[in-house]
């Protein structure tokens, strides 16, 4: 427990001096100028976002198996910060676009796949919000997120399969500086402490809310 | 336990504004400004220049757009990350409160019952 305050900290350093990397230290790209420095961000909540619907589709695999609410807990929570950290890559990705192709969107495979997924994990948690708390409704969320997160194959393979001139896939592999990799790995690794603590305090929330219901089951047995 | 990610995130959000406000107040090109007046090649072309350059210097719109673009990008984020942290923080909130008062309650009837 006395980890949290030690990450919290470690986390808020670290996001000061990514933006200081950002803003002061990554050099200016030639094409899309200031625009490119939404990269440091925006690429890291791409594998931020990639991560939180892994770990749903590993809590929904534990769930199926052993029924256990607390997998299932980790599963939801994971997702919603999945779904943050998607939330913000569809947000910021079409400022870029705008300011470095001219247009909000393209309907390339990167996008399209990015917006497909995000649909399925945005319909997971619809169902599990809103679609009350019996354990049909948690199985078949469980199920929609083993389907669901394959397709993050599709979306980091799309450009290397489908093609896709638009999307700067291959920059991240071979085309970074070393000056912008100094500046992309360290937001990574604050964005990283930021989504662990999210995870924590999600789960924490929704293991809290188990208890809630375990206790009020127990007064309803002892006639309160 | 959320109380100190509050306050380091306040803390971290205050940081980060300095870079940030700082590389908006930058004019666009005054890295190759600087870079030229720097240049040992033409130094009397940059001294002429300095007064020309100390005065309002016009960017073009489409560079003024790519700062406000990269603005808008980083707003967003800490908007999204913020309010994720806040709403999470209320719900455990509100949630430890009623789990506080069930768990009197069923002492009480557990005390009561014998």
């Amino acid at each position: 427990m006395k980890l949290f305050p030690v990450f919290t900290a470690l986390g808020a350093v670290g996001i000061a001096v990514g933006h200081w990397l950002t803003f002061e230290v990554a050099p200016m790209e030639r094409t899309m100028r200031a625009a490119q420095r939404i990269f440091y961000f925006h690429v890291p909540s791409a594998w931020l976002t990639y991560i939180g619907f892994i770990l749903c589709f590993g809590g929904s695999i534990a769930y199926l198996y052993n029924r256990k609410a607390k997998a299932d807990a980790f599963a939801l929570a994971a997702a919603e910060v999945g779904l943050l950290f998607g939330l913000i890559v569809v947000t910021t990705g079409p400022l870029w676009a705008k300011a470095a192709w001219g247009v909000w969107w393209v309907w390339e495979p990167r996008l399209t796949s990015m917006a497909l997924l995000m649909l399925i994990f945005a319909a997971y948690w619809v169902l599990r919000t809103y679609g009350g708390r019996g354990e049909g409704v948690r199985r078949f969320a469980a199920v929609l997120a083993v389907f669901g997160a394959p397709n993050i194959l599709f979306v980091h393979d799309a450009i290397r399969r489908f093609g896709g001139a638009q999307h700067p896939d291959e920059v991240v592999k071979s085309g970074l500086t070393n000056d912008m990799r100094v500046v992309l790995y360290p937001s990574l690794f604050a964005l990283l402490i930021v989504f662990g603590l999210l995870l924590h305090l999600r789960y924490r929330a929704h293991r809290d809310q188990l208890t809630v219901r375990a206790i009020r089951r127990r007064l309803a047995r002892l006639g309160a | 336990m959320s109380r100190p990610l509050f306050r380091a995130l306040g803390l971290a959000a205050a940081c980060l504004m300095l870079p940030v406000g700082a590389s908006l107040a930058q004019p666009a090109e005054a890295p190759a400004a600087a870079a030229s007046a720097a240049s040992p090649a033409q130094p009397a072309a940059a001294t002429t220049e300095a007064p020309a350059k100390a005065g309002f210097q016009q960017v073009e719109r489409a560079e003024n757009l790519r700062y406000r673009h990269l603005w808008m990008a980083y707003a967003v984020i800490w908007l999204l990350v913020f309010g994720f942290a806040f709403r999470t923080w209320q719900r455990t909130r509100d949630t430890g409160a009623e789990l506080d008062e069930l768990k009197r309650r069923l002492a009480e009837l557990e005390a009561r019952n014998g």
